[in-house]
């Protein structure tokens, strides 16, 4: 088996960046998650989850124009690079795997 | 630029610690998000969901970058650590006992920050409470008038403003075959939309049915032993012997005790329309308070409109006119509450009592950090080498000073957790004696006690800690190693701050014997009756005397049964009486034929009233001071009064007309004999332990009048005002004495345990020299005599200046100060001091000089 280097919590974050596409950036990922998660997710645990995606090379960033709703600070933009796309589907893969091989029996 | 909205301590913290590169995009996204929140949630929930966030930011991925590598850092925290906890291990002693006085300090400093936040945050527990606003009628001489009419919330209703009507009153509940009072609140159903009411489960009561009743959880137990009785019928009397069963609806929690509304059941007000036969429309009838939410207008907006509401409002209330109406905020309202016409909500604390906690915790808090201050300084003398070693090293005075400041934060870290465990049982003892809980610890966000225990640290770390460390690191090593640096008492620092605790102890301890013995002073007052056997029932028809009277008397308890208009205590009227041709200011009393003779009223003259009316009303009883004042013997001489003349029957020993709160002291007293049919009260002479005989007297009183509730009290509830006021300034003084002289006693104990090992090898000489034990003794009590000397006048003069003065505001009757006051507890103390260093001295003058003077 091919190990990901992918905790759950940065998978969802890849996927949040990968929903917002353009718009990428702190609050609408945090938002995003919180949303979809249905919980509160703080942006001191996102910012943990994007230092390490970044250092993994999964994902990168680019500042963006100023804006008037942020005080005149930038936004910063988050893509997700080929080799955070092929981690994603890796890690879909194995799941997608492994969910064969549940007997149905288990959710009658 | 930060937002104005943003508050502004974690954004300077948050831009404080987190790193350059990250500050922009974090910062930005957070302020993005607060401003969604404002628009979703309110501001209130926006500004708590920023500093949690904060809160949840520092991790070392934000941090700033230091520019030692985290390596060296560790290695150096190591180090001081290893230095800390060696001087920790040398000294266990003097360090805990250090850390339990600072600890017991900072326990107290939270008492004092609950009565700051109490007021501060009064009311915002009310999440729409910007938006809340109460309608006041502003008049031109009179008070403010608090109370509103019942029609001005359907007319604001009908100009499309949102406006809630909200009246309390006493009910009678009937239980099984008793009925007790209680108090109930009527309000419109969007009165709970606005101030929100969580439920026990959780949601929020929302009002739909004029048969539903919503109690509290106290209530819940009350009524029926059941923490949540959902479903089950309250059954009330109305004024108008009426019943009438209510469902419970829901249990409420209850809210924290900073906010104006309060009570033990809620229903619509439609229930108050119906029950008390008040009109929707009536602008005479007057209700508590009527209230707005403003959430789409300007106040302006809707002041203009409440003000075309002046002139019906004036036409209905001659003796009520008002100039216009003012909206004032619920925040806001609470701190002038007291001062309105007609008053039914809670308001903040006086000021004057938050002043007094908060100086008087933190002049603990002071003290407790003076106290580090001098033992720190103390405790540096026994490593003097060991700083001259540091700095012949190579080590800067930077690196000693951070040393010190490690070790000192360390401890008062330690002491800070330490004092939660003393908060846990000294916060509950405190607030039981007190009649209001104040410091509701459960009540509080988390976050606000973590930031309330950071601060104290950061605060109490710089000020009790920075002095030593810049003290002690100043010292030349040279001189250190030469034995030519004396540390001893003669730091001018540490004196002032020895006499400056001493002063409080004097002023506390003083205040403390000056309050309990006023308070047995009064106590134990004569008030001229008998306060202790009477218990007084008032009636709600004269003819329900007679009925009482015959079923009392076959009780073998109940002595005497009386019928009385006025009751001493509680009600007279103030008259005129014209006596010799000049008319007197006194104080009326009506009462029944028998009533002076059963309240135990002393006759010094001539007789008490006849038993029967007609010959009774011919007469009046005055007390001797209406005697003293008129200067002549008044027996039999006629007194003219509301256009009739009366003989003086009979002059009787002054006594008290009111509780002795305030100005009610004793006056000039008429008293006549009262008919039977202007009874109000049946006042009963018992014998034995008076609360079961008045719940013996309930239970005959349910069985004669089924539909009305019973309301009688005993006599002694004039005792009530002064006992509860002298309760808390006697616990007060206790609590703030024992908690100065048990930190001043720790401190000094260290002091001069500190000394005596400095100057061990100078008294082993001077007693090979032959000095004696005395001398030993006197030299180092010296500068203590001094201390205690200075510290002593200020301290004495400042209990007899601030109690005489609390005194005479509060109090009718009260002790005067005398020199015993002064005397004894000082010597008190003095008998503390020698206690807690005679022992230490003692020793060290029995040490034998060769134990002393030996070199290891």
């Amino acid at each position: 088996m091919k190990e990901t280097g992918l905790g759950e919590f940065q998978e969802i974050v890849l996927l949040a960046i990968l929903i917002l596409d353009e718009n990428a950036y702190g609050a609408r990922i945090q938002n995003e998650m919180s949303h979809r998660l249905g919980r509160i997710v703080s942006r001191g645990a996102l910012h943990a989850a994007l230092t390490r995606l970044t250092e993994k090379n999964f994902i990168e960033s680019t500042f963006g124009g100023a804006t008037t709703e942020r005080g005149g600070r930038r936004k910063r933009f988050y893509s997700v690079t080929n080799l955070g796309k092929s981690a994603l589907n890796d890690a879909k893969t194995i799941r997608d795997e492994m969910w064969t091989l549940v007997p149905k029996i288990h959710f009658q | 630029m930060r937002h104005p909205d943003i508050p502004k301590w974690p954004y300077n913290l948050f831009k404080g610690f987190c790193h350059r590169d990250f500050f922009e995009e974090l910062q930005g996204d957070l302020e993005e998000n607060f401003l969604l929140n404002i628009d979703e949630k309110g501001i209130k929930a926006a500004r708590k969901t920023y500093r949690l966030e904060i809160l949840k930011l520092i991790r070392p991925s934000v941090m700033k970058k230091t520019k030692f590598a985290p390596k060296t850092i560790g290695r150096l925290a190591r180090n001081y650590m290893l230095t800390s906890i060696r001087s920790v291990k040398y000294n266990p002693g003097y360090i805990l006992s250090n850390i339990f006085g600072l600890a017991l300090a900072l326990s107290i400093s939270t008492i004092g920050y609950f009565y700051y936040r109490f007021n501060d945050t009064f009311n915002e527990h009310y999440d729409q409470a910007e938006y809340l606003y109460k309608i006041h009628g502003l008049r031109a001489s009179e008070a403010t008038l608090g109370s509103s009419s019942i029609a001005l919330g359907p007319a604001l209703e009908t100009a499309g403003i949102d406006a809630m009507r909200y009246h309390h009153e006493t009910i009678a509940i009937r239980q099984e075959n008793r009925l007790f009072q209680e108090s109930t609140v009527f309000a419109d159903p969007n009165y709970l939309e606005s101030f929100e009411l969580e439920s026990v489960s959780g949601q929020k009561i929302k009002m739909s049915n004029a048969d539903e009743i919503f109690i509290s959880q106290d209530m819940a137990t009350k009524l029926f032993g059941d923490v949540y009785p959902v479903g089950e019928l309250v059954e009330v009397v109305f004024p108008n012997e009426k019943e009438r069963s209510f469902v419970v609806k829901d249990v409420f929690k209850d809210p924290p005790q900073n906010v104006s509304f309060h009570f033990p059941m809620i229903t619509s007000f439609d229930n108050y329309l119906e029950f008390y036969k008040v009109e929707e429309n009536d602008w005479s009838s007057y209700i508590d308070g009527t209230f707005v939410n403003i959430k789409n207008m300007t106040p302006d907006q809707v002041e203009a409109q409440l003000n075309t509401f002046v002139e019906p409002h004036n036409i209905y209330n001659s003796e009520r006119i008002i100039e216009k109406f003012r909206l004032d905020n619920v925040l806001v309202w609470p701190t002038f509450e007291h001062t309105l016409a007609g008053r039914s909500f809670w308001n903040t604390l006086h000021p004057a009592s938050v002043i007094g906690t908060v100086s008087t915790s933190l002049a603990i808090l002071l003290l407790a950090c003076f106290n580090f201050i001098n033992t720190s300084i103390a405790l540096s003398g026994k490593r003097l080498k060991e700083i001259a070693v540091r700095k012949v090293m190579g080590g800067n005075r930077k690196s000693t000073i951070t040393q010190f400041m490690i070790e000192n934060s360390l401890m008062v870290f330690a002491a800070v957790i330490v004092s939660f465990g003393i908060s846990y049982f000294l916060i509950p003892a405190y607030n039981s004696l007190m009649t209001q809980e104040i410091v509701q610890l459960n009540k509080v966000p988390i976050e606000t006690i973590v930031y309330f225990s950071i601060s104290l640290i950061v605060f109490v770390a710089l000020l009790s800690g920075a002095y030593p460390s810049f003290y002690v690191s100043r010292f030349s090593s040279l001189e250190i190693f030469r034995d030519k640096l004396v540390l001893s008492g003669k730091n001018r620092l540490m004196v002032v701050l020895l006499t400056f605790q001493f002063f409080l102890c004097f002023y506390n301890f003083v205040s403390l014997y000056i309050n309990v013995d006023n308070s047995y002073y009064q106590e134990t007052l004569d008030r001229g009756y008998d306060v202790e056997n009477v218990i007084n029932v008032p009636l709600y028809s004269p003819e329900q005397i007679s009925e009482l009277e015959n079923r009392l008397n076959q009780h073998p308890d109940i002595l005497n049964v009386a019928g009385t208009t006025n009751t001493i205590g509680f009600n007279f009227r103030d008259n005129t009486a014209t006596i010799e041709g000049i008319e007197y200011e006194v104080a009326d009393l009506a009462v029944g034929t028998n009533y002076l003779q059963m309240m135990g009223i002393r006759l010094i003259k001539g007789s008490f009233f006849s038993d029967q009316y007609e010959v009774a009303s011919k007469y009046v009883v005055i007390n001797e001071m209406l005697e003293d004042h008129i200067g002549q013997d008044l027996l039999n001489k006629t007194i003219k009064y509301e256009d009739q003349l009366f003989t003086v029957i009979g002059v009787v020993e002054d006594f008290n007309l009111k509780p002795m709160m305030f100005d009610n002291r004793i006056k000039p007293t008429i008293i006549r004999a009262s008919p039977e049919n202007a009874f109000k009260y049946a006042s009963l002479q018992v014998q034995g332990e008076t609360n079961s005989i008045n719940s013996k007297v309930e239970i005959i009183w349910y069985e004669l009048f089924p539909q009305q509730l019973y309301k009688g009290f005993l006599q002694e509830r004039v005792m009530r005002g002064i006992r509860e006021t002298n309760n808390i300034m006697v616990n007060i003084n206790l609590f703030s004495t024992a908690i100065t002289i048990l930190i001043s006693a720790l401190g000094l104990y260290t002091l001069i345990a500190l000394k005596v090992q400095r100057r061990s090898k100078e008294f082993g000489i001077r007693k090979v020299l032959g000095a004696s034990k005395k001398v030993i003794v006197g030299l180092l009590g010296k500068d203590l005599y001094w201390i205690l000397g200075i510290a002593i006048v200020p301290g004495l003069a400042a209990a007899y200046l601030v109690n005489d003065t609390v005194f005479d505001i509060i109090y009718a009757y009260r002790i005067t100060i005398e020199l015993k006051h002064l005397l004894w507890p000082s010597i008190g103390l003095f008998a503390i001091v020698v206690m807690t260093i005679g022992y230490k001295v003692l020793q060290t003058g029995k040490l034998n000089p060769v134990e002393q003077l030996r070199m290891e």
